[in-house]
């Protein structure tokens, strides 16, 4: 290597640590949060994903939907992904389920039959999530299904029973809310008839999936008046090789007003859930 | 049974009586009253969700033969608040379970009203359709 | 102050002086959550032994004197003891004493009309109710869809959630306040009422909800949340959601929330109805309620009423009503 590489090497070590190093006025790092009169950082607010993890949690080129009649509207969209440290690191075994899933994702698909989504799906579903803060608990509501998570702020217990939405213990890191989720349920009930049966907890729509062995650790912080910054560390022994990360912003909602909508969508599936077993729709 | 009256009137229904069947259950659809049963097998799994809990036991016929059954409990949510919880039933453990079968009998499903277990120890975790049958039949095993 | 409202606070007075004279307690402070608000929250229950409506034999007895009530309330304790059949409820700590409930003095849960009992439908109401009872009735025993109520079980809306009515266990409620919000989540199904306190219009009237648009305020210690724009999928005591509810919840002592509501609809009954429900604290956690998600008996309901159909399963057996049940007991008892 000659003189010239050398001063070419420094000028760009330069600019690789000058580069992403200015933040936005009042973002990042340097933001501080206003507080709540408990003196926390607030989170309090309406706060949506703007990506496309919904559909696929790592990067992803644009595909035909599963419905043909549904057409663009329900076509895959392209998207850059959320996964810090991908590709996913599935095991073999666990790689060729997630395969057979997704071949049967509108049969296995919990968000189909309206079942709740689970933990951190729930966070970047196409529908706002609701976040009250009381002091020793934090509630986290998303307009879908009307799923509740409940954060026990400074809770140790382990769960007493595993759940859909798992059992979340929270507490604050500096400014950063970390919440620790795990008892969460691996799929229907073995009582459940093959029609309303599922059998793994997909992340996304393209058959990412979780078992009951799902251990989920946020972290949570505002980066702006408007921005929290949304990480999420997964780890399934069943499922995948070594924990992984997913990282987005979640942007508020600031119509006026604002509120979440009442969708139970329960009613909208029973017909597509129990048909078989019908007299004709219910509709 | 007007059905529909029970729903619009459950509120009052079930305020006069403590005994009512709630307008929740699908008691008498799924399981019959007329067919108390008892089995004895272990567990291999144990699903503490509302509304009902469910149990799921291996019995071993006199030839041999093992059957899954599952036994619907009641609803999980007073258990988990007197201490019992999905660490209290354990896989493989023996349990002998008092319950009427369903209507269907290939299903192999039992509503559970008792339960015992190998120590002796009882408890008990029924949907209150299971309970209130037991009480006005008093033919529970 | 409307009318309305003042005969709600008249009575609401009259409440907490039944309560507070059974608790002995005269100058109760209210806890204050950091932002100085009346604190609500924790996990509470309105489990009780007084009857949603007042038994005819006490139609003109609102309120029992201290030492009737409290034989009142021995007498259903015992009862409920007195079984041949344990109630998984006892065993576990979850009847209404064992979690904490006291004496009412109160011989019903309506307090208004004054004969305790639910108001009378109007002759409109009267029409419209026989005409949707019959045409139930028409389709029949058998459960043809999810939707029909014979033996399926519900899982897009509980109805006991809003307005209030006890269930006979878990009829708990998990608080969670902020300086601008207040979250109810009742155990069946998860309910949840997410309540405004920030003073905003309620919604437009062309959207119609299943728990309604709640909006909230402080009036004194008292939250009051005022609802309307009901489904017309709801029917409560015969009324198409075109009720209105206003709630109110007034913390009067550390382990009692005195609630109290009132429910009106012209185009149903004739008088407004006026209900309160003592609450009292109870330890949590409230576990998740995912109903749609184990909803196990619907496939077998449906299955068995096809099979049924077929001739293939004989007809489900009836549990008799409530006396035939207390006769099988002392007829066991009597053969000892």
């Amino acid at each position: 290597m000659g003189v010239g590489n050398w001063q070419l090497g420094v000028v760009v070590l330069a600019a690789a640590v000058l580069v992403p190093v200015f933040p936005r006025p009042g973002e990042g790092q340097a933001y501080r949060a206003p507080r709540t009169a408990a003196g926390q950082p607030d989170l309090n607010g309406f706060w949506q994903a703007l990506n496309t993890a919904q559909w696929d949690l790592e990067a992803h080129e644009a595909a035909p939907g599963p419905v043909l009649q549904l057409g663009a509207a329900y076509a895959v969209p392209p998207g850059q992904g959320v996964v810090m440290d991908g590709p996913i690191p599935y095991r073999a075994d666990a790689l060729a389920m997630k395969k057979k899933y997704a071949a049967d994702a509108l049969r296995e698909d919990a968000e189909i039959k309206c079942y709740l989504p689970g933990v951190p799906r729930m966070m970047y579903m196409p529908y706002p999530v609701q976040i009250v803060q009381g002091d020793s608990t934090i509630m986290m509501m998303s307009e879908f299904a009307s799923a509740i998570r409940t954060i026990y702020m400074n809770g140790n217990d382990p769960p007493p029973a595993d759940t859909w939405m798992g059992w979340s213990n929270g507490k604050w890191d500096g400014d950063t809310l970390v919440i620790d989720s795990k008892g969460f349920m691996g799929g229907t009930i073995s009582a459940l008839d093959g029609e309303g049966t599922i059998h793994v907890r997909f992340l996304d729509r393209a058959g990412n999936y979780h078992t009951d062995g799902l251990h989920v650790v946020e972290r949570i912080r505002r980066t702006g008046p408007d921005h929290l910054l949304y990480q999420a560390t997964i780890e399934d022994p069943n499922v995948y090789t070594r924990p992984w990360t997913i990282s987005m912003p979640l942007y508020r909602r600031l119509e006026p007003n604002m509120q979440l909508g009442e969708f139970k969508c329960e009613e909208f599936v029973g017909d597509l859930i129990f048909g078989k077993y019908q007299k004709g729709p219910a509709r | 049974m007007q059905a529909r009256m029970i729903v619009v009137f459950a509120g009052v229904m079930v305020m006069l009586s403590p005994l009512t069947v709630g307008a929740h259950h699908s008691w008498n659809t799924v399981f019959s009253e007329d067919k108390p049963l008892v089995l004895r097998g272990t567990i291999s799994k144990v699903e503490l969700v509302n509304p009902h809990a469910w149990i799921w036991i291996d019995v071993k016929a006199a030839d041999g033969t093992i059957a899954k059954w599952g036994v619907e409990g009641g609803p999980p949510n007073g258990l988990i608040r007197n201490g019992i919880t999905k660490e209290s039933l354990k896989i493989g453990e023996e349990l002998v379970v008092h319950g009427y079968g369903a209507r269907d009998e290939s299903s192999n499903q039992v509503a559970g009203v008792k339960y015992e277990k190998a120590d002796g120890k009882e408890f008990w975790l029924a949907n209150e359709g299971a309970e209130a049958t037991a009480k006005a039949r008093g033919n529970l095993k | 102050m409307t009318r309305r409202s003042l005969v709600v606070a008249i009575l609401l007075v009259c409440s907490v002086l039944s309560i507070v004279a059974q608790e002995r307690s005269s100058s109760y402070k209210v806890p204050r959550t950091r932002d100085g608000q009346p604190d609500l929250q924790g996990y509470w229950t309105n489990l009780t032994y007084t009857p949603f409506e007042r038994p005819k034999a006490l139609a003109n007895k609102p309120f029992y004197t201290e030492q009737e009530a409290i034989e009142a309330f021995n007498k259903a304790v015992a009862d409920a003891q007195n079984q041949a059949v344990h109630y998984v409820n006892t065993d576990f700590g979850a009847t209404p004493v064992q979690t904490g409930a006291k004496p009412n003095r109160r011989t019903s849960l309506v307090i208004d009309p004054a004969d305790g009992r639910v108001p009378a439908l109007t002759p409109a109401a009267e029409k419209r109710e026989a005409a949707r009872i019959a045409a139930d009735r028409a389709g029949g025993p058998l459960a043809r869809t999810w939707r029909d109520d014979r033996g399926t079980v519900w899982c897009v809306f509980h109805d006991r959630a809003v307005p209030s009515i006890v269930a006979p266990y878990g009829s708990n409620y998990h608080i969670v306040q902020s300086k601008d919000w207040i979250v109810l989540t009742y155990e069946w199904n998860s309910e949840r009422r997410i309540i405004p306190l920030d003073g905003r219009p309620h919604g437009p009237s062309s959207v119609r909800t299943y728990a309604g648009d709640a909006r909230g305020h402080w009036e004194g210690d008292t939250l009051v949340v005022e609802a309307t724009n009901f489904s017309p999928k709801r029917n409560f005591f015969g009324s198409n959601g075109t009720f209105t509810l206003v709630d109110r919840f007034t913390r009067v002592a550390d382990d009692t929330i005195v609630h109290t509501y009132t429910v009106e609809d012209p185009a149903t009954w004739t008088r407004p109805l006026t209900v309160e429900l003592p609450m009292h604290g109870i330890k949590g956690p409230m576990l998740e309620y995912a109903c749609n998600e184990n909803n196990e008996d619907i496939f077998t309901t449906l299955r068995n009423a096809r099979l049924e159909e077929q001739g293939k399963l004989p007809p489900p057996d009836r549990v008799k009503n409530v006396d035939d049940a207390k006769t099988t007991v002392l007829e066991r008892e009597e053969k000892k």
